[in-house]
């Protein structure tokens, strides 16, 4: 009846028409039967799986940079840190030696000769001996047998020189030897390493009184070590062994494994005139 | 170059055994650190290159300790004579064997140190001090000497490479 042309045509036109009436309607009514609603519960759920990755992406790409620039400057600070650390620690050690060579100083000014402060530069290879070398040696003044003091007491004897090093023998080593007295009784003795962190008194007469936390004190007899010096305190005393000694045990006052510096005195005082023999011992207990 | 070595050698660890081990808070009693050191050149080095360093370090290592003149010289010697003669018998390459060679040398010069030493007043106390002092430094040996023995049989080995030589026969123009 109609051409395909025509129907064409007025289909075209119902459609134009259709589409006018509906946005004439729509203009007055937003919501056109929840229609809307609807499509948007639809696409909701997309475009906010869209949006959230999208936003994800970006997140992770913000916090990518975001850690590549923070690993940088924790690097960075990093190493800021490790070097003030380092400069921290040299301060201390400075501020440490600082502190112990004004000790050794003010102590050097009571002592009575003339003394030298020297370094440890190197400990004895063997475990079997105690003696230490010692930066300062016969250009110095240092010769063979002069003592070496700490502000805590008594270190040692040089046992050797070279023209800029000696080698100092620690009182705890097996050949050490120095005249002694207990403090508080003036009981004398001998105190001599052992190799080991004690030392012993030896010949402390039977009969006279020693006692745990005695002090032991340098006796300047020996011609070594001046008079006064604090050598240990008395840690142990045994009775067994001897009938005319007690077996004294000292631990020294001074710590041989921190000693860093110690101060040699150059011209020892002239040792007192040694006491004559007592004959007060007895083997009668 | 071999005798630059061999001082070099020596030497740094002569230093490192009285300058840095006592500074080491775990470290009480290292053993010689020199043992070893013996051990390789007295195995795998010819005598008449090694000997002088051996008597160098011994005299070294005495003037450093406050022992008797003599006493690392002699262990030193002792020790280098003992591992040539062991080595013609034995494949010293093996590293369980030099950490066992090694063991036997600290030992060997402990007991030396204790027989020139050891005869204080007091026997007892000083033979216990010896065997805590010879125990600790076999467990640093059994530590560090599998470290030491593989240092050992690397520098051998690579020495070894550098002195093989082509065999005359093979090389090109050579008539057979």
């Amino acid at each position: 009846m109609f051409s395909k042309k025509t129907v064409l045509i007025l289909a075209g036109i119902l459609l134009v028409t259709l589409n006018i009436l509906l946005l004439a309607i729509t203009i007055r009514r937003p919501a056109f039967y929840g229609l809307n609603r609807a499509m948007l519960a639809f696409a909701a759920p997309f475009q906010e799986l869209a949006s959230r990755s999208v936003t994800a992406a970006e997140a992770v790409w913000r916090d990518y940079f975001a850690l590549v620039t923070a690993a940088r400057e924790n690097q960075a600070l990093k190493r800021q840190l490790d070097q003030t650390l380092r400069q921290n620690t040299q301060y201390r050690e400075l501020e440490l030696e600082n502190a112990r060579l004004r000790e050794l100083l003010s102590f050097k000014r009571s002592l009575p000769g003339a003394a030298i402060a020297a370094e440890i530069i190197g400990k004895d290879p063997s475990a079997w001996f105690r003696t230490v070398i010692l930066d300062k040696g016969a250009a110095d003044g240092v010769q063979r047998g002069l003592p070496a003091v700490t502000t805590r007491g008594v270190v040692g004897q040089i046992v050797e020189v070279s023209p800029h090093q000696s080698k100092l023998m620690l009182m705890i080593d097996r050949n050490s030897a120095a005249d002694a007295l207990i403090q508080r009784t003036r009981a004398r003795g001998i105190v001599k390493g052992a190799s080991s962190e004690e030392c012993y008194l030896d010949y402390v007469l039977y009969e006279d009184e020693v006692r745990v936390g005695d002090e032991v004190v340098a006796s300047g007899f020996d011609g070594v070590y001046p008079k006064g010096l604090l050598i240990g305190t008395v840690t142990a005393v045994n009775f067994q062994g001897s009938d005319f000694f007690k077996e004294v045990k000292i631990t020294p006052a001074v710590d041989f494994d921190t000693l860093e510096d110690v101060l040699i005195i150059l011209k020892a005082a002239p040792p007192p005139p040694a006491p004559p023999p007592a004959p007060r011992y007895s083997n009668t207990r | 170059m071999n005798y630059f070595l061999y001082i070099a050698s020596g030497l740094s660890l002569a230093i490192c055994q009285t300058t840095i081990v006592p500074r080491l808070p775990v470290v009480t009693h290292s053993f010689d650190l020199l043992l070893p050191w013996v051990i390789y050149i007295a195995a795998f080095r010819p005598v008449h290159e090694t000997l002088p360093f051996v008597l160098f370090m011994g005299v070294l290592m005495d003037s450093l300790s406050g022992g008797p003149f003599g006493l690392f010289l002699t262990s030193y010697l002792w020790l280098f004579m003992a591992v040539r003669l062991t080595a013609t018998v034995i494949r010293a390459e093996n590293p369980l064997l030099l950490v066992f060679i090694i063991i036997a040398a600290v030992v060997g010069q402990n007991a030396l140190f204790f027989a020139v030493l050891g005869t204080g007043d007091d026997d007892s106390n000083a033979l216990a001090a010896g065997v805590r002092v010879v125990s600790e430094q076999i467990g640093w040996v059994l530590l560090v000497g599998p470290l030491f023995a593989l240092a050992m049989r690397r520098t051998h080995r690579l020495s070894s490479r550098r002195h093989i030589r082509k065999p005359v026969d093979l090389q090109p123009g050579a008539e057979a």
